[in-house]
């Protein structure tokens, strides 16, 4: 090896154990990860009147974030597009209420599951001439032909009807929204015949409205966290803080905040 | 009304975003598109052939397709990181760049061509007949085409959610989404959009105003 060449390669050296150094004072400080959450997905992730992130998955995440000594830093992102966002990098986990399904876990790694939930359908509630509330349409009448449903795009609601009507020929018109309170809304208008959506989210939004719920289907899917495929060390910790706040008092206090009655 | 106390605070919180982002888009936009407006003139073909094929990807495809192709299609590129918000400002602002590249192009054809053939006539080189000639006099032509791209980029701005930039439209998605009061929500935000319109087209005219040289351009002539 010549002297230019030495030097040069010295000098690359001494660059990469800089570089290596500087890792290393960067890993002891606290690690911050991103949770990216859909911000209109209540009582499980939304931001509140305020301007904060709230409800019930951003508690616990936070609880868990300060229990077990990183930062997190909670950012809003469009349901579509949250995997991809968290696949590009933009974001570390994605704890909204997610549901565990097969097709997700081939491009994103769910921690275990932490809570469960059934599928709502949501119909317009109407009054009959003694004033009893009595709802548009039952399960029956509201899945055939011709009947609009709304959903928000890109959820198991979706899949679901695609799968278990769609495909069994029976022709419902599915009419997908951004987010479900949008699908509400047109059902209050009557654009829309029904709704279907997860169901702690739906008793939560009917609550206030001319509308009623006429049935859950029960697919018992499962809500988990998600990281990339390759951060299993991030699921780690996670499965950890999820075991310990499910040990706590923390854990019933907030699914008696968040989720008791839905 | 105490709605209405409530809920501006928190849009407003979304209009410092949308103001970086409205600055960022039209400074890039701008800055490249005077380049790229000289060269769409007085560029050798290839030059402008490669500028036209361009262009016609940053006017032809939708501004929200864009955005996804540099947020997504950049960013899944080994290498390149790129925030929500500086893919928003990249996209946006060279669509921004093709569409001002376009008006600067077309403020330079309306300067009298005589007028560069006088000076190259009287020894001026190229560059310096361009600065001092027809430079001048091609902005002023352009102000009214640039106080459009403004308002129109303004808007553009609104889509910068789907990649997870969380500007002022977002806000009003999310605030909607927890007070559930939809129309007042986006009448308020229409509001806000409105005056920032309103307030950056009031200084292009003022701009326009005190640049007007009597007897060239295009301010309004009264009849004799």
């Amino acid at each position: 090896m010549n002297r230019v060449s030495n030097r040069v390669f010295r000098l690359i050296a001494v660059a990469f154990t800089s570089l290596g150094l500087f890792a290393g004072s960067a890993a002891a400080a606290t690690q911050v990860y991103v949770d990216g959450i859909d911000a209109a997905f209540p009582p499980f992730s939304f931001i509140d009147q305020t301007g904060q992130p709230s409800g019930f998955d951003v508690e616990v995440v936070q609880w868990i974030a300060q229990e077990l000594g990183f930062e997190v830093v909670i950012v809003p992102v469009d349901w579509d597009a949250i995997i991809p966002t968290l696949l590009t990098g933009e974001i570390d986990l994605i704890a909204s209420g997610m549901s565990i399904t097969a097709a997700r876990a081939l491009r994103v790694s769910f921690t275990e599951p932490y809570w469960s939930v059934d599928l709502a359908v949501v119909v317009q509630e109407q009054t009959d001439e003694d004033g009893e509330p009595f709802p548009e349409f039952n399960l029956f009448t509201l899945m055939q032909a011709g009947k609009r449903i709304g959903v928000q795009r890109g959820t198991t609601s979706q899949t679901w009807l695609e799968e278990n009507v769609v495909a069994s020929g029976v022709e419902v018109e599915l009419v997908l929204y951004d987010n479900f309170l949008l699908a509400l809304e047109d059902l209050e208008i009557g654009r829309v015949d029904g709704a279907v959506m997860d169901a702690p989210t739906a008793k939560l939004s009917v609550s206030d409205r001319p509308l009623t719920i006429v049935g859950t289907i029960a697919t018992g899917e499962i809500y988990g966290y998600a990281v990339r495929p390759q951060d299993g060390n991030l699921r780690d910790l996670l499965n950890e803080g999820l075991r310990l706040i499910q040990a706590t008092d923390v854990w019933d206090t907030l699914v008696e905040k968040w989720l008791v009655g839905t | 009304m105490s709605e209405v106390a409530r809920f501006l605070p928190v849009l407003l919180r979304g209009v410092g975003t949308t103001l970086l982002l409205l600055v960022g888009a039209l400074g890039t936009g701008f800055l490249l598109g005077i380049p790229v407006g000289v060269l769409h003139v007085f560029a050798p073909w290839p030059v402008r052939v490669f500028l036209r094929v361009l262009d016609l990807v940053l006017r032809g495809f939708p501004a929200i397709v864009l955005l996804f192709l540099f947020y997504f299609g950049l960013g899944s590129i080994e290498g390149i990181h790129l925030s929500s918000l500086q893919a928003a400002i990249l996209a946006l602002g060279l669509r921004s760049a093709a569409y001002q590249g376009q008006l600067v192009r077309g403020a330079i054809g309306m300067v009298e061509p005589g007028q560069l053939g006088a000076a190259r006539a009287l020894g001026m080189p190229l560059g310096k007949a361009l600065r001092l000639i027809v430079f001048p006099q091609a902005i002023r032509f352009a102000l009214p085409g640039l106080a459009n791209e403004y308002s129109v980029v303004l808007k553009d701005t609104a889509l910068a959610f789907t990649v997870g930039v969380v500007e002022l439209m977002s806000r009003a998605k999310f605030l909607a989404a927890s007070t559930r009061q939809l129309t007042l929500v986006y009448l308020l935000v229409a509001f806000i959009y409105w005056c920032l319109t309103q307030a950056g087209l009031l200084a292009f005219l003022t701009a326009e105003r005190r640049t007007r040289i009597p007897g060239l351009g295009t301010g309004p002539r009264r009849p004799r």
